[in-house]
């Protein structure tokens, strides 16, 4: 095991949230008030969690989606958040669907993973998935003035890692004001400004988890090392949440095209970007559009990003390039 | 009576006139015009969606997040060359 070292000013805080385990650095010389904000963000998450987690039958999403066909006025929280994940669907083309709970469900992932029945329901052979069609998140309504929405029936929401972005940027832009901060969220790391001293907060992408090496809590071999500052970096894979089911390998990315996992020739996606939100549904694009695809759009979007296929071949996209495999000096402590 | 003064009525009623048509020509185009941009601001419909949105979804579309959609500059500095030692997280996939 690694034994490491960081300035005495470095704060962390480790915490469960969002079926996860978070963890959020704050530099702070101050150590009781560090502590406070720490917590402050810790509740924050739960917070969220209370309105947006789809396992939670008393939360606002879980009777939002058991309302379909009528308008249904949501808090803010869920209104910016469904603002958000309209916003990215259409800018992936509907590749990014938050409407595809339903599909999800017929997959099999009813229950949170950490749920201890999860694996009972999950692989139990299910019918095939309702009818969906491609590009349906644009038939969820909303009304600005009554701040409002509408479900078609069938139709449920999902906002999977947007949730947890949108709540990560929310936290980084609470502790922005103290100083610079990092939320580790399960794996999606956002950062505030560069700790002192520091290029940016040093993390790596890891290898994706293999069949060689299917223990997700063991330590992951490092794919590349990386700077991160004032932005996010979102990883989607289908390396770690994945069950059999009706003699296929199921798992929790549901490609909006077909209304089924998606058949991807890609393990994991990892796409930095300015903000969480956005990091997030590229991430979850990018995978379901399989390599070709994925690494066109994103080029495209000049977004920074790494994809690595089934075999473990890594590739970039040319925005990120620049930013890998070059030496740079290690700042003294 | 002063030809004068009738000539001024037939100046004055062809103004009338040209002012009117001018005003239905102004009217139709206008028309024309709010009825394009309340069609492309009628966003939300679907294959099996039996409605459409009104005035107020329109009014949505405005109150969209301002996201940055100019080509991003991606939140990385010069590239590092520390080991896994010293990363403070690790980027992974979480379901």
């Amino acid at each position: 095991m690694n034994v490491q070292t960081y300035p005495a000013t470095w704060r962390s805080h480790t915490f469960r949230a969002m079926g996860g385990a978070m963890t959020i650095w704050l530099e702070l010389s101050n150590v009781a008030t560090a502590e406070t904000l720490l917590r402050e963000a810790e509740a924050m998450f739960a917070r969220a969690e209370r309105r947006l987690s789809r396992f939670d039958p008393h939360s606002e999403l879980a009777q939002l989606n058991a309302n379909p066909g009528t308008w249904v006025p949501v808090s803010s929280m869920l209104w910016h958040v469904a603002m958000q994940a309209r916003h990215m669907a259409r800018e992936t083309d509907g590749l990014f669907d938050f409407t595809q709970l339903t599909a999800l469900e017929a997959a099999g992932y009813t229950r949170s993973f950490t749920d201890r029945f999860f694996w009972e329901d999950a692989t139990e052979d299910k019918l095939e998935p309702p009818d969906a069609w491609f590009g349906q998140w644009e038939a969820v309504q909303v009304h600005a003035e009554g701040r409002s929405l509408w479900l078609p029936p069938g139709v449920k929401l999902d906002f999977g890692g947007i949730a947890k972005g949108y709540v990560a940027q929310q936290v980084v832009d609470f502790l922005s004001d103290w100083g610079p901060c990092l939320v580790d969220a399960s794996g999606d790391l956002t950062a505030g400004s560069a700790p002192t001293g520091w290029p940016g907060w040093p993390v790596a992408v890891t290898k994706p988890l293999t069949e060689a090496t299917a223990n997700p809590s063991a330590d992951r071999e490092t794919q590349f090392p990386l700077w991160l500052v004032a932005g996010t970096m979102a990883t989607s894979g289908i390396d770690y949440r994945r069950w059999p089911q009706n003699g296929r390998i199921a798992h929790h990315l549901i490609d909006p095209r077909t209304g089924q996992p998606a058949q991807t020739d890609l393990l994991t996606a990892t796409v930095l970007a300015k903000t969480a939100v956005r990091a997030e549904a590229w991430a979850t694009a990018a995978l379901v559009a399989g390599h070709k695809l994925a690494h066109q759009r994103l080029t495209d979007k000049n977004l920074g990003a790494a994809l690595i296929d089934h075999n473990g071949e890594l590739t970039v996209t040319p925005a990120l390039a620049p930013f890998i495999n070059e030496p740079t000096t290690f700042p003294e402590q | 009576m002063n030809p004068n003064g009738s000539q001024a009525n037939r100046h004055l009623f062809k103004m009338k006139v040209a002012l009117a048509v001018g005003g239905l020509i102004t009217t139709l185009v206008g028309a024309g015009l709010l009825g394009s941009q309340a069609a492309a601001t009628t966003v939300t419909t679907t294959a099996n969606a039996t409605t459409t949105l009104d005035e107020s979804s329109s009014s949505a579309e405005m109150t969209l997040p301002e996201l940055d959609l100019e080509l991003e500059a991606i939140p990385t500095v010069a590239a590092p060359t520390f080991s896994s030692s010293r990363v403070v997280a690790n980027g992974r996939s979480s379901g």
